[in-house]
């Protein structure tokens, strides 16, 4: 204990909350630092964003928080962020706090030792929330940290204060040592992101249990040892072009920049002007993201805060209406709906043509969060759905739809989306259940997925060490080419990928791709392999110039 | 009292079956439309004024599409009154109504009959071989000689217990002539995909996708395969004799090799399905 500090023996309702807010801030602040661990050499599965968006549905609970009982608002939190969770950390993130509520059930309020056991229930839920725990992940992290809170409970002397400090030291040393548990990690030489996550979580209860300003706290940081730090103004661009389209109205984004923006009296202004808002941003310069029927008066209102530009407004109605029409066209509600998490309008319009019932919008950083895969599950009509993720970030989202769900709900583990293409061709309308989800889960088994992307960081990747900006060609994830642009890495990584005589190649070209260039590796590779079809499709995914499937 | 089989041309019966079983088919017609109006429009009787080489060499050619008629009341009456000599029976078997209004002229023709009784006309549900495989049952029944009534019965028992499945090329003939009924939703498909389709009560139906026909060909295999014990197996083709010899050796063993039937596409199926359909009836033993 600091001398001169207050000691904490209860924690409270108020607390939590005041805990949980400060955590949400944090994450905010130090949201582009997390993300730029991210391991992998593409920026598709962002940790610090996914654990804000997860956060954040926690503390913009619109009912109103119980501040009397320290049990119901835990339970509250965990049931937010079980719904609002994105991607695997938001999920991990969202299970914790399921198992800490359920430490925290029936506590009007709690001392110490309750709540390093609470702590302790909430690593346990993480680790049994992921099939095949792995340490050097911000499980690790968690479990170290509620381990030290419980040590430092065994004192009779220790206020709560002293608990969560312990365990906010014992979580910064757990992520020091996690390259060293996980070699992906220190071949990339970078701390896990999810683990510091939670240690940028945990400063923020921390500091609300000391009532600091979580603004002015500065968190100590592992950074990745080339010292390579994203571009908070990337990030911000990156954020305007996620939306989540499946509403009435309009999708209306913009910037406004000005002195002294007040972001939460921002957010709470949009947010009566219509749903799905996300305002972003620091007092200079906010981004704005809302569904809304009149975006014009929200763009007059924004003009009278500053200067706004990056406009964009689209149409949801119109492409309600499509999506609608598409829909109609199929009279009969099948035996089992088909939800598939796609990105690029190329790759979504395919997966209607194949008659999937409900397409999920995977935004540029945004992972759907558990809410969006339920309410596409409930789209569908149907008594039993199956959800093809088609993503390794999507996957733990949809285990835990389908988990909520209860029965009829099933999941396929696509990680890529040349999985999903072929899960959804096996998929027989008239086929019982059962029986379309054993051919569905048959066919990912005879897929290689081939894609061509650019390292957006010095890394290294299966033994070879990668330069930003170099483009590589991986088949099923591991590294088969980087010589080259796309078009030569695409071609070399085919001709090295596993051919069988009367296979088909199928070429999707990305949203940063030309399709002239895109045609003629179609027509070479027919030259080359003369018993192959090979199709060539627009998938308008980004980050990839190419993805392929070899079946 | 003999009891007499006819059929419609859609059942692609081998010539020689309905030679060995004295089956009266009566044809479908075929349409070419002249494409100006100086060109005279042609109907062709499917079978006897054109055969499946002549129909899918004009298939080929780049004119508009076929279309198909069913045949006239006319063209049934006169077949019923002929088979009706000598107090003989018939046993009138015939595609899908769903599909073609082939059963429509067979029941107005069997009104105008002097006792309509002495005709009985069924409506199969099916198409193509699996109606010949109907076809059949009561051709063998009928010659064991069963009366109308058990004949019936046989056929009816082969039409529940056959079923049909087969790949097309392309959506495109089955869409355009107006047959695709639930394979519509396959539809609108940006990748190349092998249909495999069957005929379900009475109408199309997708059944599953595949990537390419190779992979087709192995598919209709092993749903073949999987409707053991199998008393009766057609493989049907329209312009590719060369799968038909790897579906044989595929299947060698299913039914002895002398109960095989390879049927030949004809022009009207061949119309509403294109020219690389493939495909296999098969009966289940009870």
């Amino acid at each position: 204990m600091v001398s001169g500090e207050a000691k904490v023996e209860r924690f409270d309702a108020l607390r939590l909350l005041r805990g949980l807010e400060a955590a949400t801030l944090c994450l905010e602040r130090y949201r582009d630092h997390i993300n730029a661990l991210n391991i992998f050499p593409v920026p598709d599965g962002d940790t610090g964003t996914n654990m804000l968006l997860t956060m954040r549905a926690v503390v913009e609970t619109p009912a109103g928080a119980p501040t009397d009982s320290l049990s119901a608002l835990a339970a509250l939190a965990a049931r937010q962020a079980v719904l609002g969770s994105r991607g695997n950390s938001g999920v991990i993130l969202s299970q914790f706090l399921t198992g800490f509520a359920r430490g925290l059930d029936g506590c009007e309020d709690c001392d110490s030792t309750v709540l390093a056991a609470a702590l302790s229930q909430g690593a346990t839920a993480a680790y049994a929330g992921v099939s095949q725990p792995l340490e050097g992940t911000m499980l690790t992290v968690m479990r170290d940290l509620s381990g030290a809170a419980a040590a430092r409970a065994s004192n009779p002397d220790a206020d709560v204060i002293a608990v969560l400090r312990s365990a906010v030291q014992a979580a910064h040393e757990s992520l020091r040592k996690t390259p060293s548990l996980l070699p992906v990690l220190r071949d990339a030489g970078v701390v896990d992101s999810g683990g510091q996550g939670v240690v940028v979580f945990m400063e923020g209860l921390l500091c609300a249990l000391l009532v600091q300003d979580p603004h002015a706290l500065e968190v100590e940081l592992c950074l990745p040892n080339d010292g390579l730090a994203m571009s908070a103004a990337t990030v911000s661009q990156r954020f305007l072009d996620s939306t989540a389209q499946e509403e009435y109205g309009f999708c209306t984004q913009f910037l406004v920049e000005a002195d002294g923006l007040d972001l939460s009296a921002l957010r709470t202004q949009v947010s009566q002007m219509g749903s799905s808002a996300v305002v972003v941003g620091d007092a200079s310069l906010a981004k704005v993201h809302l569904h809304t029927f009149e975006p014009q008066t929200v763009l007059q209102f924004a003009a009278t805060l500053g200067v706004t530009s990056q406009v964009r407004i689209d149409d949801i109605d119109q492409q309600h209406q499509d999506f609608r029409a598409l829909h109609q066209q199929r009279q009969d509600i099948p035996a089992l709906g088909v939800v598939a998490v796609t990105w690029g309008e190329g790759f979504a319009a395919l997966f209607q043509g194949l008659g999937c019932h409900s397409v999920v919008p995977c935004g540029r950083t945004m992972n759907p969060s558990t809410q969006q895969l339920l309410d596409a599950v409930r789209g569908t009509g149907a008594p039993r759905s199956v959800i093809l993720p088609n993503n390794p970030n999507v996957v733990l989202t949809a285990r835990q739809a389908v988990s909520l769900s209860g029965q009829g709900v099933h999941f396929i583990p696509t990680t890529t989306i040349p999985q999903g293409v072929a899960a959804l061709l096996a998929y027989s309308p008239d086929a019982a259940p059962e029986e379309a989800l054993r051919a569905m889960e048959r066919a990912i088994q005879d897929v290689t997925t081939v894609e061509v992307t650019t390292a957006v960081r010095d890394t290294r990747l299966s033994g070879v060490d990668l330069s930003r900006g170099q483009v590589i060609g991986l088949v099923d994830g591991k590294l088969a080419g980087a010589n080259g642009g796309p078009f030569d890495v695409l071609m070399d990584t085919i001709r090295k990928a596993p051919l069988e005589p009367g296979g088909v190649i199928t070429i999707y070209w990305g949203g940063d791709t030309q399709e002239a260039e895109a045609q003629d590796a179609g027509e070479q590779l027919r030259t080359a392999f003369s018993e192959q079809q090979v199709d060539v499709v627009y998938g308008g995914q980004p980050f990839y110039h190419y993805l392929a499937s070899i079946e | 009292m003999a009891v007499r089989i006819v059929t419609d041309s859609t059942a692609d019966l081998p010539p020689e079956l309905v030679e060995k079983w004295g089956i009266t088919v009566v044809p479908l017609y075929v349409n070419f439309h002249g494409r100006n109006a100086s060109v005279a429009l042609e109907s062709l009787r499917d079978g006897p004024d054109i055969g499946a080489d002549a129909f899918y060499q004009r298939l080929a050619a780049p004119s508009t599409l076929p279309t198909t008629s069913q045949p006239t009341v006319n063209d049934f009456l006169q077949q019923y009154r002929a088979l009706c000599q000598d107090d003989d029976r018939v046993i009138s078997v015939h595609i899908s109504s769903k599909l073609s209004g082939t059963v429509s002229s067979a029941l107005q023709a069997r009104g105008q009959m002097e006792d309509p009784k002495k005709v009985e006309v069924v409506d199969s549900g099916l198409a193509s071989m699996a109606l010949g495989l109907a076809v059949l049952a009561g051709a063998r029944a009928a010659a064991a000689g069963l009366d109308s009534e058990d004949v019936v019965q046989a056929v009816r028992e082969a039409c529940t217990q056959t079923q049909v499945f087969f790949m097309v090329d392309t959506l495109e003939y089955l869409q355009k002539g107006g047959r695709i009924g639930k394979a519509q939703a396959l539809l609108g498909s940006l990748l190349s995909i092998r249909p495999i389709l069957t005929v379900r009560d009475g109408e199309v139906h997708p059944l599953e996708r595949v990537r390419t026909r190779a992979k087709a060909l192995q598919r209709l295999a092993s749903l073949v395969e999987e409707r053991s014990p199998v008393s009766e197996l057609c493989l049907m083709h329209g312009t590719t004799p060369e799968d038909i010899t790897r579906l044989t050796e595929r299947l060698a063993g299913v039914v002895p090799a002398e109960d095989l039937i390879v049927s030949r596409i004809g022009p009207v199926i061949g119309a509403h399905c294109g020219p690389g359909l493939l495909g296999v009836a098969v009966r289940h033993s009870a």
